[in-house]
């Protein structure tokens, strides 16, 4: 079980992850974010899609919505040039925190 | 049997009430809901269990509202405001909280439509509210039903307001249906002297004493019956009693007035007198003092009468009753026809049929359509902006939502808009009233009297307006099939693009209307200010020559002559570039006997001197001629031809004018002055005679050299007040009066730069919305041109051609139409311009330039583009 907090500040650099392969659509995008997580997490499927609405708003991605052949809508989305940066940013941060961690949790010498 | 797809229909629906939830937020969770449902399908679940799994999983639509709004605003409880307030207010409130945040989010679009209406909105309401009070002039009298102006009608249909004074009065006598009559001479002026304190006062009335019985001016001080019983008492406004009594009692003290020759006694204070009055005096006295029997004159066309009729008397009777009192009182051949005129149209006829009635008419057209144009604008824009949503439209049908919600959204947000745009007018008019106001004269208040049936149809306009706009573009749009929406966007936008192009070519034909009016007004205006006279009108300074000056006049003029900078003195009875005076000449060799109406003044020797006037033949006055003064006369070309006479130095001329003796009527021809402007140039120029007649030189004129003005008025002020001590020093110089006369002009010239700047303007952000329109459709086809190797200007003149067209257009159909009502105004010059090629030419370069500045900021940013973005646009 993940923190609500630690999910929150995690699904931003996580669906830029997922859409850095390319483009998805949100249903599939969230299932992976689920996956990723592992087990429940204290949202609902729902919640999550603000979260992508907000960084479309930033302007890190971007939708559209396209007509599957059996008449399915969906809308997908792309990771822009800021995205892109944003990504970026965001992962050396984490990399930064998980190396402060990693030391302080190497077994110390008895 | 469990039904899917009317539970998840039934669920999207819940999820709608959130108002959190904007424009395809629910489309994509119901697709999410969908997928989900799929998934639990395909791991064996029944229907219902699998409907009910997926909502578990998507969440409940409270909590989600909820997460969306906390995202998306920046309240700092995080609370949406629905869940704290309840009832029809929140309904409301919230349904337009939905189209407030849609306008939002289309900024561009939204600003454009709002300035535009905003402005078309304002100015209709300050023309409004002018032509609102110009037809309210007047009506405070109680009586007003009652009172009428009386006019004369000549035979040609025409009726002008001066009648003989001896009308009223026979009227009052004659016939039972009128009550009262009343004379008003508004040309009274004097020297007033109260003690110590005189002013010059040119706003004097004389009037009868039946005055204040038929209007309605309140008395503070005396009654109607005693304020104008005597001949010498006067009446004051509030203002003037102030100006000569401070806080004292006003009431029986004594005024002289050097004019009329005598003391008079205060009888009366009336209340300042309302803006829209027609009648407006400082002071009001007798009429009797323009002379017992000049007003017993029934040939004497003098000044307006009034007539109060009884109760229930019909004035369509009356007037045929009435209507040959002139053939019995002058003779059977006069041909005038007096006729009755209503107090309340006075002000806007003030000359019998003509006035500023034209003014009015012309102005409510100009406001119409400049409410037009702001209207169209927005119905353009609304409809180019919802083309643009048209995906949206095509998702909402895909899933199913029926047509009239579609129609419902489009609608509310057409109407905010509009709403916002009516409430920006209000606060623009009530800001910008005080400056509007003073450049009317007038004092109009936007929130005042019964305004409520204005606001109502304001209203009504703006929602009209609205609903127009948005029912157009809405029923457009949601007969889409969705398929369409999604493939071409190009082709979904074009539809409806022939209605825009006529409104943009409506729009612009308006402006170039009004531009050419403008180019002919200032072109006018320009040709009187340079227009040769025929008399030299500048550095003339204008003296009142009052009483004590004028039997002084030979002194003071040779003092002045001394002083440096003065080139020539001179005096005359009026203005030269405004002589009203005419009366009738008989000559000896007249043909037919018949008398020719001429204008006249008197003047002193140096006139034609001090104003350049050429003489052709003959001599100007001259003292080494005594008999110069008696009985010589000088006339201008115009007159001699209308006499007939090659050489008119030597004939002998009648002048029929009541006030002279009759051994000064005749006067022999000394000679003839080149042809000038004795009036407006309105008016052709008509027969002139000059005379000599010391008495009435109420007008000194003084030419001063152009160097040195300041110091040279300085010791005319000292000469002046040596010879007219007690006399204030006031004075003019000729072309401020001479530009006096074409205010009305000058003022219609400001008025129409100001519409045509604002229709341009109007029509230019019409345009600047459209163009951004069609330049975004063609974004993929200005990509592939520029990879194709199009150059910058080509690009920009592919774009741009099609609005040129337009512009075109416009401009064809508008010259004629702006050629005609121009042609009609100028007609009422007997001097004028021409309407030139170059005024076309140049509202349409003007036009045009424009229309393309306004496209080419997008066609520019469209060609700089990257042609890579472009074309991965879609």
């Amino acid at each position: 079980m993940i923190s609500k907090a630690l999910v929150a500040a995690s699904t931003k650099p996580m669906i830029l992850s997922i859409l850095l392969r390319g483009e998805n659509y949100g249903y599939r995008i969230i299932q992976k974010v689920k996956d990723l997580s592992g087990g429940k997490l204290e949202w609902s499927d729902g919640m999550l899609y603000p979260v992508l609405h907000r960084l479309e708003k930033d302007g890190c991605i971007r939708s559209q919505w396209k007509i599957s052949d059996e008449r399915r809508l969906r809308k997908y989305y792309k990771l822009t040039d800021k995205g892109r940066e944003e990504l970026e940013k965001e992962r050396k941060q984490w990399l930064s925190v998980h190396e402060a961690l990693s030391k302080l949790w190497k077994p110390q010498p008895a | 049997m469990f039904d899917l797809e009317k539970a998840i229909k039934k669920w999207c629906k819940e999820l709608r009430k959130n108002e959190a939830l904007e424009d395809g937020y629910v489309e994509e969770l119901e697709s999410h809901l969908r997928d989900e449902v799929n998934r639990q399908l395909n791991g064996g679940l029944g229907r219902e269990e699998a409907f009910e799994r997926a909502v578990e999983e998507v969440g409940g639509a409270e909590k989600i509202g909820a997460e969306y709004y906390k995202t998306n605003t920046l309240r700092w409880s995080g609370k949406p405001p629905w869940q704290t307030r309840f009832g029809l207010s929140g309904l409301l409130a919230s349904y337009f909280k939905t189209a407030f945040r849609k306008i939002k989010r289309q900024k561009g679009y939204s600003f454009i439509n709002i300035l535009g209406l905003t402005i078309g909105l304002s100015s209709f309401i300050l023309i409004g509210l002018w032509v609102k009070d110009e037809l309210s002039f007047d009506r405070f009298h109680q009586k007003k039903d009652r009172i009428y102006r009386l006019l004369n009608r000549m035979p040609n249909g025409s009726s002008i307001a001066s009648v003989t004074y001896a009308l009223g009065p026979a009227l009052e006598e004659e016939y039972f249906e009128v009550e009262e009559s009343c004379r008003v001479w508004q040309w009274g002026g004097s020297l007033v002297t109260y003690l110590d304190k005189s002013f010059e006062e040119d706003n004097i009335y004389l009037a009868d004493s039946s005055f204040f019985k038929i209007f309605s001016f309140p008395l503070i001080q005396g009654t109607p019956e005693s304020a104008l019983a005597d001949k010498y008492s006067v009446v004051l406004t509030e203002e003037t009693a102030h100006k000569y009594f401070g806080d004292e009692n006003p009431m029986g003290k004594v005024l002289h007035l050097t004019q009329y020759e005598g003391d008079f006694k205060v009888t009366g204070v009336i209340e300042n007198i309302p803006l829209n009055s027609h009648l407006r005096f400082d002071m009001m006295t007798r009429v009797e003092l323009l002379g017992e029997d000049r007003l017993a004159r029934w040939r004497e066309w003098v000044a307006s009468s009034y007539v109060l009729l009884r109760p229930r008397v019909s004035p369509a009777k009356f007037e045929t009753q009435i209507a040959d009192i002139y053939k019995k009182n002058i003779g059977p051949e006069q041909t005038y026809v007096p006729v009755l005129q209503q107090l309340t149209s006075v002000h806007l006829h003030e000359f019998g049929d003509s006035g500023r009635v034209r003014k009015v008419y012309g102005f409510s057209i100009i406001a119409v359509f400049i409410l037009l144009m702001a209207c169209i604008n927005f119905m353009n824009l609304a409809t180019a902006q919802s083309a643009q949503r048209s995906q949206e439209v095509g998702i909402r049908k895909v899933i199913g939502a029926m047509r009239w919600q579609v129609v419902r959204q489009f609608l509310g947000e057409a109407l905010l808009t509009a709403l916002i745009a009516l409430i920006l007018a209000l606060i623009v008019v009530e800001s910008v009233l005080p400056y509007f106001n003073q450049f009317t004269g007038k004092s109009m208040a936007l929130l005042s009297e019964v305004n409520f049936t204005v606001i109502l149809i304001l209203l009504l306009i703006t929602l009209g307006t609205g609903l127009i706009a948005g029912s157009y573009s809405s029923i457009f749009l949601s007969s889409f099939e969705p398929a369409q929406t999604f493939k071409n966007r190009s082709t979904v936008g074009n539809k409806g693009g022939s209605i825009r192009k006529i409104l943009i070519i409506v729009q612009f034909t308006i402006s170039v209307g009004l531009i050419i009016c403008t180019l002919v007004v200032a072109g006018q205006l320009r040709y009187i200010q340079n227009r040769d006279l025929g008399l030299d009108r500048e550095h003339v300074v204008i003296l009142y020559n009052n009483p004590l000056l004028r039997p002084r006049f030979d002194a003071f003029k040779s003092s002045v002559l001394a002083l440096p900078g003065i080139r020539e003195v001179t005096a005359a009875a009026q203005l030269p570039t405004q002589v009203g005076q005419s009366i009738q000449i008989n000559w000896e060799g007249n043909p037919t006997q018949d008398m020719l109406g001429v204008d006249y003044t008197v003047v002193d020797y140096d006139f034609f001197k001090t104003f350049d006037m050429k003489i052709l033949q003959g001599r100007s006055f001259s003292t080494k001629f005594a008999t110069d003064e008696k009985n010589a006369c000088i006339i201008n070309e115009t007159a001699a031809k209308q006499m007939g006479l090659e050489n008119p130095v030597g004939t002998n001329i009648y002048m029929v004018h009541p006030a002279w003796e009759e051994s000064f009527r005749p006067a022999q021809v000394i000679g003839v002055v080149k042809d000038f402007h004795a009036r407006t140039l309105h008016t052709v120029i008509r027969p002139f005679v000059f005379r000599i007649y010391k008495p009435w030189h109420q007008y000194a004129f003084i030419k001063i050299d152009g160097s040195r003005i300041q110091k040279t008025l300085a010791q005319i002020q000292s000469a002046f007040e040596e010879y007219a001590p007690g006399y204030p020093f006031s004075f003019e110089f000729l072309d401020e009066a001479f530009n006096r006369q074409y205010i009305s002009e000058r003022q219609l010239g400001k008025l129409f730069n100001w519409f045509s700047l604002l229709s341009i303007f109007i029509s230019c952000l019409g345009l600047f919305g459209l163009a951004s329109f069609i330049t975004e459709q063609k974004t993929k086809e200005i990509g592939i041109r520029k990879v194709l190797g199009a150059s910058v200007p080509r690009i920009i003149s592919l774009t741009a051609r099609e609005f040129i067209k337009w512009v075109l257009v416009a401009n064809i159909i508008a010259w004629p139409i702006a050629y005609s009502v121009m042609r009609i105004w100028l007609q009422e010059f007997a001097y004028r311009v021409s309407i030139g090629p170059l005024v076309f030419g140049m509202a349409a370069g003007l036009t045009i330039l424009v229309a393309l500045a306004t496209v080419s900021y997008h066609s520019l940013r469209a060609a700089l583009a990257n042609p890579v973005d472009s074309l991965r646009y879609e």
